[in-house]
């Protein structure tokens, strides 16, 4: 009889605790690497909107945020996903709580993170072959593209590249260089007799401000319009910026949290940017004589003049 | 030349009474100003702002639009543009307003026409068609209608208007309502992020699909149509119930709007609205239409 009452008693705690367990809210840690930069703010606000849970943040750009706080709210939180915006979150996070499930975004060259099984993410580049269909989008009569690139980080984007490209009727010529030694020489091979020159983002081929500008007054020389990955090259002469979509990212952070707490892994761990945001430097446009599509430019969401 | 100077000087010479220095700069000063001033005079009270808020699009391109559309209408007149990024912020600013003409999508002023009091007055055109259909695509001959209801979506419609259009599509408001949608800045953005797999169906328009065919015509081959949309109108020029002064200062605003495609550079503004061209809105013209 003792037995029976003990085994009741322990069903009904079972029964209670799984009631209570199915409809408790799954905690969310939000960790900002600074949300006083826009493209951080831009992305958490994005985040927030979407995700239907309540978030619990942290600014580390925040001085009341140092590390032994930072590590006691990660601790006594033990969130069921952290989302973070930029490495240096990402880093916190995986030292403490590396265990759990973490989204990361924002973040230059996510390779380098230390990633486990349970890292999800949204990268920080556009897809090649977004880029490519862009390009075409805006410029329709580009069809010979040059670029640079590192054996180290983006050879995969390049062949990726020249393959979709072939696709769009565009042909890539490329040129591989090695720790900014070779940029010039490598630049100075590329085929001479093309459209633009696609100026990616590699800390290889862009090692220092110097080399920059050699490749950019080459550009300059051979009157070739180049095209690139962020606004700071409009005041460099770029025609084209394509880079990403900062609120688009947040929310495709979000639905990856959604899908995560509900059990549904993602197919991929990491995805790329879904979202485009594009700047055209017309003044560049003119002064090279290329012919754009007007009809693009409902797309557009910058133009230079 | 000469004569001028010598005239000039002896004009100068001739002033010597200080009240006819003052007279002299009064009358130089209303010269100039009528150089340099604009043909027309106008009052404050005469400015007419167009708000536009676009449910079909989410691409931040506001500060682009206001530079380039109050550069070109300030030409004729008080005039300026107003784009809103948010519905509800959208709606209490033109709510009771009367001095004001509203840039919507169909879609939208079938929601508020009638609590505005609006009239529409202008339709947009794209290639010379002024209904547009929504369309849901996946990629692959087995990408359908039952899968999609499930499955990611991208749209770069507001939420609301996604929600809408998929409710018409999948017959159904609370399948819609349970949609995994994300939404995307513009619609090249949905069509690509289902060929690179960040979603696994896109709701787009028909026009959009056509952009991808000329630009990609190997992804357009493999995107498929899984469901189609009624068609509705483009974006709606409108103008809140009024009269007199404040009806007359509208409809010349309208004029000009209307007149945009037939100048070059007006023509590039309305592109910006992924338009070409504007007809009158016709009393047979419906928001959607069935075929």
């Amino acid at each position: 009889m003792k037995h029976l009452k003990l085994t009741w008693l322990f069903c009904f705690f079972l029964i209670v605790s799984s009631a209570f367990a199915a409809n408790r809210m799954p905690k969310v840690l939000l960790i900002n690497s600074d949300a006083s930069v826009s493209k951080y703010g831009e992305v958490q606000e994005a985040f927030k909107e979407d995700i239907p849970h309540p978030v619990v943040g942290v600014n580390l750009g925040d001085e009341k945020w140092d590390m032994p706080s930072v590590e006691n709210l990660l601790y006594d939180e033990y969130p069921d996903i952290t989302y973070c915006i930029g490495s240096k979150a990402y880093h916190i996070a995986s030292k403490y709580i590396g265990e759990k499930d973490i989204v990361f975004s924002s973040v230059l060259n996510w390779l380098r993170l230390p990633l486990t099984r349970k890292t999800y993410g949204v990268s920080n580049e556009l897809h090649a072959e977004m880029q490519i269909m862009l390009f075409r989008y805006i410029f329709p009569d580009v069809r010979k593209v040059t670029m640079l690139y590192s054996k180290r980080y983006t050879q995969e984007l390049f062949k990726n590249a020249k393959d979709k490209a072939r696709n769009m009727g565009v042909e890539i010529a490329g040129e591989a260089v090695f720790k900014g030694r070779n940029t010039i020489s490598a630049f100075d091979r590329l085929p001479a007799d093309t459209d633009a020159f696609w100026l990616i983002s590699d800390p290889e081929i862009i090692s220092d401000k110097k080399g920059l500008s050699n490749i950019l007054k080459r550009c300059e020389k051979r009157n070739l319009p180049f095209f690139s990955y962020h606004e700071a090259f409009v005041k460099l002469g770029a025609v084209l910026i394509l880079s990403v979509d900062n609120p688009t990212i947040g929310r495709q952070a979000a639905g990856i949290a959604k899908r995560v707490l509900s059990g549904n892994k993602p197919a991929k761990n990491v995805e790329p940017p879904a979202g485009s945001h594009i700047i055209l430097n017309m003044r560049k446009v003119k002064a090279y004589h290329l012919k754009y599509n007007e009809n693009a430019l409902g797309s557009v969401n910058s133009i230079v003049e | 030349m000469k004569d001028m100077i010598m005239s000039y000087s002896d004009l100068s010479s001739s002033i010597r009474e200080p009240w006819h220095m003052l007279l002299f700069i009064l009358l130089s000063s209303w010269t100039l100003l009528l150089c340099v001033a604009p043909p027309a005079t106008w009052a404050e009270s005469d400015k007419i702002t167009i708000y536009s808020y676009s449910s079909e699009t989410s691409i931040n391109n506001f500060k682009l639009l206001k530079m380039e559309f109050d550069s070109y209408l300030s030409r004729f007149g008080p005039y300026e543009l107003q784009p809103v990024k948010k519905r509800e912020d959208f709606e209490r600013y033109t709510k009771g307003r009367k001095d004001c003409l509203l840039l919507i999508s169909s879609w939208h002023f079938g929601n508020i026409g009638q609590t505005y009091s609006l009239k529409p007055a202008l339709v947009g055109l794209r290639n010379g068609k002024k209904y547009q259909k929504r369309i849901l695509t996946g990629r692959g001959a087995s990408a359908n209608v039952e899968d999609a209801k499930t499955a990611r979506i991208a749209s770069a419609a507001s939420d609301l208007h996604t929600k809408e259009a998929l409710s018409e599509i999948f017959k159904g408001k609370d399948v819609a309502d349970r949609a995994d949608i994300l939404t995307v800045p513009k619609d090249i953005d949905a069509l690509m992020s289902v060929s690179l797999g960040m979603c696994q169906y896109a709701l787009t328009t028909e026009g959009s699909l056509e952009d991808l065919k000329q630009v990609n015509p190997f992804l357009h081959r493999s995107i498929k149509v899984v469901a189609e949309g009624r068609k509705s109108l483009l974006l709606i020029l409108a103008f809140p119930e009024s009269s007199g002064k404040v009806r007359e200062n509208m409809m010349k605003l309208v004029k000009i709007v209307q007149h945009m495609p037939l100048d070059p550079d007006g023509r590039k503004k309305i592109k910006m609205f992924g338009l070409d061209g504007w007809q009158p809105f016709d009393s047979s013209d419906k928001l959607t239409k069935g075929d």
